[in-house]
């Protein structure tokens, strides 16, 4: 969730918080990259679950610097149903992508009114049985918009998960009009059957846990 | 049970200098952090993961698809709490990149030091006090690693590609992901050290004090070593540092040319 500020060059470095008493996504700010800022003395949140898209939890997300109304626009998994884990089935719609907007250099993201924009996992004819479907990363790339002939400038995002019984998997989504309303599915990008290796395993694994102590 | 999931994942490119190659096919670069466990897993408890850096080829297939193929792979932290890296371009334009004269594009990634979930580790968590942290930020480039020795390994699906060959020498030079600490915080490290001490190189057959020990935690240590060319072969040899001793416990950091890698050993006595 970290982004530049192209109004003041200012960066913002997000991170999920939680304490006893609250829970959400919090953030500090620094000109120098030795002293940060947080942006409010105490719990530094700038967004907390208990919205309709996010009952119950707000997970990681990141940011469009200069996104709806060139202001910096927060693409976030909502929560709405838990427990969530890679060992048991998928509640259907559990995580979902929102979008929550700062107008107030960064100190708070306020959620639009409006269903999340990415509303779960692929369905229908795409239909998968995930095993995540969270953390939704926002980047541009010349190249991607030169092979899918897309306009200079679009964004993309690619959501991590996996799929039962196949693999860890990215998502890939791209930007379809210019408030970010709407995400075209463009496919698993990169997935990686379960229980292969790169290489012999020894220099990233079986792209799961590094060890095989049995 | 076949399962494993990938998590926090970030797409971009890296050029030598930084981000960069935005146009570039095999320029891309990915971290996940991925979970998986050993079998046989346990039901919602496994917190064994993995914090990956994987670069890749991007390409679009006839139906029109587009694709990321990986090229080379590692770990970006081996750090059993070291987890959930999450990056972003810092550009030229920040205010910390006007303010360091620093005039190229960044990628910088924190990575997030777990808080109190150690899993199935036994770390004495009343002792820290803390609530998970990040990581001092690294930038992330593209790194040459010149002058190795043409053999076997470097020819392994690895963390690492060969770039060119020079056959007369027998050597390669290699690609792989290059990480730095931040450029900022190393020279606020550096620059505002209260007192700086260099101590002449020497030949060692076993550890030695340092001629002045620290006697802050907060330092910055740097050394060049060098090995015999028999410590290739030799999995005895290592190379290090003892740092942060007492009676109670030591943490030691070496090298060994052998398995070409490093360890951190923090150990209580």
């Amino acid at each position: 969730m970290h982004y530049t500020d192209p109004k003041t060059g200012t960066f913002h470095v997000g991170y999920l918080y939680s304490s006893d008493e609250s829970s959400g996504a919090a953030g500090a700010v620094t000109d120098d990259l030795v002293t940060y800022r947080d942006i409010h003395p105490g719990e530094p949140l700038f967004i907390a679950p208990g919205g309709k898209n996010d009952p119950v939890a707000v997970f990681d997300g990141s940011v469009i610097p200069s996104g709806i109304n060139d202001s910096a626009t927060l693409l976030y998994t909502s929560v709405s149903y838990l427990p969530i884990h890679w060992t048991i089935p998928y509640t259907k719609g559990a995580e979902t992508a929102s979008l929550a907007v700062s107008t107030d250099g960064g100190r708070n993201f306020t959620k639009l009114q409006q269903g999340p924009v990415i509303p779960g996992a692929p369905n229908g004819a795409n239909s998968l049985n995930v095993t995540a479907f969270r953390d939704p990363y926002v980047f541009q790339n010349k190249h991607l918009d030169q092979l899918l002939g897309s306009d200079k400038g679009t964004w993309y995002n690619v959501i991590s998960g996996g799929v039962h019984d196949v693999g860890g998997s990215q998502f890939l989504y791209r930007q379809a009009d210019p408030e970010f309303r709407d995400w075209e599915y463009m496919g698993e990008w990169w997935k990686e059957p379960v229980n292969t290796t790169w290489g012999d395993g020894t220099w990233a694994g079986r792209w799961a846990f590094v060890s095989f102590a049995s | 049970m076949d399962l494993q999931n990938f998590e926090v994942a970030n797409v971009f490119t890296l050029s030598e200098t930084g981000y960069g190659n935005e146009d570039v096919a095999s320029d891309f670069f990915t971290t996940i952090g991925t979970e998986g466990g050993d079998y046989p897993v346990a039901l919602q408890t496994s917190p064994d993961h993995d914090m990956l850096w994987i670069n890749g080829n991007v390409t679009r297939s006839e139906n029109g698809t587009v694709h990321f193929e990986p090229t080379m792979a590692g770990v970006l932290d081996w750090g059993i709490q070291g987890y959930a890296a999450a990056g972003k371009i810092l550009p030229s334009s920040s205010k910390a990149s006007k303010n360091s004269g620093t005039t190229v594009d960044r990628f910088l990634s924190y990575v997030w030091l777990t808080n109190d979930d150690y899993g199935q580790s036994n770390f004495p968590k009343r002792q820290q006090g803390w609530d998970g942290t990040l990581l001092t930020a690294r930038e992330l480039s593209k790194g040459s690693i010149p002058n190795v020795v043409d053999n076997g390994l470097v020819h392994e699906k690895a963390s690492w590609l060969i770039k060119s060959r020079n056959d007369s020498a027998g050597t390669v030079e290699l690609t792989t992901l290059h990480q730095k600490i931040v450029r900022e915080a190393y020279s606020a490290f550096t620059n505002n050290a209260t007192n700086v001490h260099h101590q002449p190189s020497t030949k060692l057959k076993s550890s030695k004090d340092l001629e002045v020990s620290p006697e802050s935690k907060f330092f910055v240590l740097r050394a060049t070593i060098e090995f015999p060319e028999t410590a290739r072969n030799d999995s005895s040899v290592k190379a290090g540092f003892k740092i942060l001793a007492s009676e109670h416990e030591a943490t030691s950091i070496y090298y060994r040319e052998h398995f070409k890698n490093y360890i951190k050993d923090i150990a209580s006595h």
